[in-house]
């Protein structure tokens, strides 16, 4: 039986001036899994590549144990942009029509439940909606046809803070069913922290890493200490490093470890933004 | 069912949760047949990963703290009585050696120690 | 594919331009008062051309949207997409055909005169026109986008308008006689061959991609 609701192998795709090398990781069932990278890393060319939308050059796709490119797949795929798609003039019950009439298994129900709870107006036109609750629109239309696959691309950008752990909630209710999954690309990693189960970081077209979010948040850490101190370290026990004004620092893998076998060193916790900048700003490992 | 985890400890997350169930359900706090919350639930309320409680579960149910159903949930273990009681037993044996060294250290006879002991059972 | 043949009629009637409204309206009103007896002909052409434009114009507000990047994940094909636009272009002509019965009406009350030629012409042209407009600038649109449609759309308005002073000029139609509706029903039969091929064509535009 399938494990894994997106299963992407060695994906390639060229364009000017960027590359996708070779891209692999999955998705599996019952878990949230975060994309992060700067902007132009290739998240959402990566994204646009398992919906579909553009033509992937070389590689493997398989949503659900299936090819991409069948269309019914997506009948079972709940996706948000960063942006509202719906056009100014509708009304909720307008995207209703709409989308009941696109997807088999819309649930009238569910759809006027999350209105209800969120508090979305049902007679305006959403052109007058802030943006909060158009994205809180969005993310009720992806989640009304019950999918087994949410894919968010960047879906809580611009969000305040309040709105975006109201979001975070939800998706985390969606994921008690154990036959669902979530891929969630964001730059704001504080979000990603909070919710996935594996972090994937991509860095100019190529996965830097995949790792567990409880490993890289709770095991990771970040030696600070003087550059002679430094020197007694052995490259085996750090990741990478970075040298500022005051001190050596040093991205390692097991605090814990590292705390035993060099006495007396400062090991401070490392957040997935420190891990990030870490990978990519710091020297080669 | 309350966890507090913290990741200033020197233990792993999966571990604190671990020992913090089982003392839990030794205590009494969690009664036997009772449901555990499940991964999922009790992952978003540690703002944890579920991969993690999965593990706690994983030991705790491998050292016959509890049971998982398949499709219900988890549960603390019936026969976990026994482990109960050997486990309390073990602890009122750590203590009884106490005592006997205090009362052979400071000349309290034997025959005192078990008077004392019969009043408390009477009690 | 309901969904779909709902949202395109949706921004029909919701997204009308008002300043297409108001041009189209300007022009209908100068037509009627100028054109004497054959002011029932005229409004119904203006009214077809102003409903084809404003299926075209839908498009606009689909690109505001960014409408395509989320319908390309539904489970929709190039098929269903083109096939239900095209329909909801079908269904609008309902307005089109409406609104000529209702010029040639007011025209046959106002000048007490009723001729079956310019009757039957008028519907003919409110049904043809849009038909036509939407076959040569759908294809366009879903293979260059909108903007090079809205470029077409203008281009054709120029032969339109000319076509339109020619007959108000009065010589063109003392030549019409009744046999027009025989060549009416052959041009009829041609826009829906074209609108067929047409549809075939926006499909295989829609479905290329980078």
């Amino acid at each position: 039986m399938e494990k894994n609701n997106i299963l992407v192998r060695d994906l390639y795709k060229q364009f000017d001036g960027f590359l996708l090398d070779h891209v692999s990781f999955q998705v599996p069932k019952g878990r949230i899994v975060g994309f992060i990278g700067e902007n132009g890393a290739g998240k959402s060319t990566t994204i646009n590549l398992i919906l579909d939308e553009l033509k992937r050059d070389n590689g493997q796709i398989q949503i659900f144990g299936k090819e991409n490119t069948i269309s019914t797949v997506k009948e079972d795929i709940g996706v948000v942009f960063d942006e509202c798609n719906f056009h100014d003039v509708f009304n909720t019950s307008d995207i209703e029509k709409i989308l009941s009439g696109i997807y088999k298994s819309w649930d009238s129900c569910l759809y006027r439940q999350y209105l209800k709870r969120f508090k979305i107006p049902e007679k305006k036109q959403i052109g007058s909606f802030s943006k909060g609750m158009k994205m809180k629109l969005s993310i009720i239309c992806a989640m009304a046809h019950k999918p087994k696959l949410l894919i968010l691309d960047e879906a809580t950008t611009g969000l305040d803070p309040v709105v975006r752990d109201e979001m975070l909630d939800l998706f985390l209710e969606f994921i008690q069913d154990e036959d669902c999954s979530i891929l969630f690309s964001s730059h704001i990693t504080s979000d990603i922290q909070k919710i996935a189960d594996y972090v994937i970081l991509i860095h100019q077209g190529k996965i830097i890493f995949e790792e567990q979010k409880d490993d890289l948040v709770y095991n990771f850490g970040i030696v600070k200490c003087g550059k002679e101190k430094f020197a007694s370290i052995s490259p085996d026990d750090y990741i990478t490093h970075r040298v500022t004004n005051v001190s050596v620092e040093c991205l390692v893998r097991d605090k814990e470890a590292i705390k035993h076998k060099y006495k007396n060193i400062v090991v401070d916790n490392a957040t997935l933004e420190d891990i990030m900048l870490f990978y990519i700003k710091g020297g080669a490992a | 069912m309350e966890i507090i985890i913290s990741n200033s400890s020197d233990k792993p997350i999966y571990e604190q949760i671990c020992m913090q169930v089982k003392n839990l359900i030794m205590n009494g706090t969690l009664s036997a047949g009772e449901a555990l919350p499940s991964m999922r639930a009790l992952a978003k309320d540690l703002h944890i990963s579920v991969i993690t409680v999965q593990r706690a579960y994983e030991d705790l149910t491998r050292d016959g703290f509890i049971e998982t159903v398949s499709g219900k949930g988890s549960f603390v273990a019936v026969q976990n009585k026994e482990f109960i009681q050997e486990e309390q037993l073990r602890i009122a044996e750590e203590l009884l050696q106490k005592v006997a060294e205090i009362g052979r250290a400071h000349g309290i006879s034997y025959e005192q120690m078990t008077n004392i002991l019969k009043l408390f059972y009477e009690e | 594919m309901r969904g779909l043949i709902y949202k395109d009629i949706t921004i029909f009637f919701k997204g009308i331009d008002k300043k297409l409204v108001l041009i189209a309206a300007g022009a209908i009103i100068l037509l009627m008062v100028n054109t004497g007896v054959y002011a029932g002909l005229f409004a119904s052409v203006m009214l077809a051309m102003t409903i084809g434009i404003q299926n075209i114009m839908s498009f606009a507000s689909d690109e505001k949207a960014s409408w395509k990047k989320y319908q390309l994940a539904m489970p929709v094909n190039a098929v269903s997409v083109v096939t239900s636009k095209y329909i909801s272009v079908i269904c609008t002509l309902a307005v089109s055909l409406a609104g000529s019965v209702l010029f040639n009406l007011l025209s046959s009350v106002a000048f007490r005169s009723f001729n079956i030629t310019v009757w039957g012409v008028s519907t003919a042209a409110s049904v043809i026109v849009p038909l036509l407009w939407t076959g040569i600038c759908l294809p366009l649109t879903y293979w260059f986008g909108f903007h090079s449609a809205q470029t077409m759309g203008m281009i054709v308005v120029i032969p339109m308008f000319y076509f339109i002073k020619y007959f108000e000029d009065g010589v063109g139609f003392s030549a019409m006689t009744n046999s027009i509706l025989s060549y009416v029903v052959v041009a009829g039969i041609a826009v829906v061959v074209l609108f067929i091929i047409s549809m075939i064509i926006s499909m295989a535009g829609y479905n290329r991609k980078e």
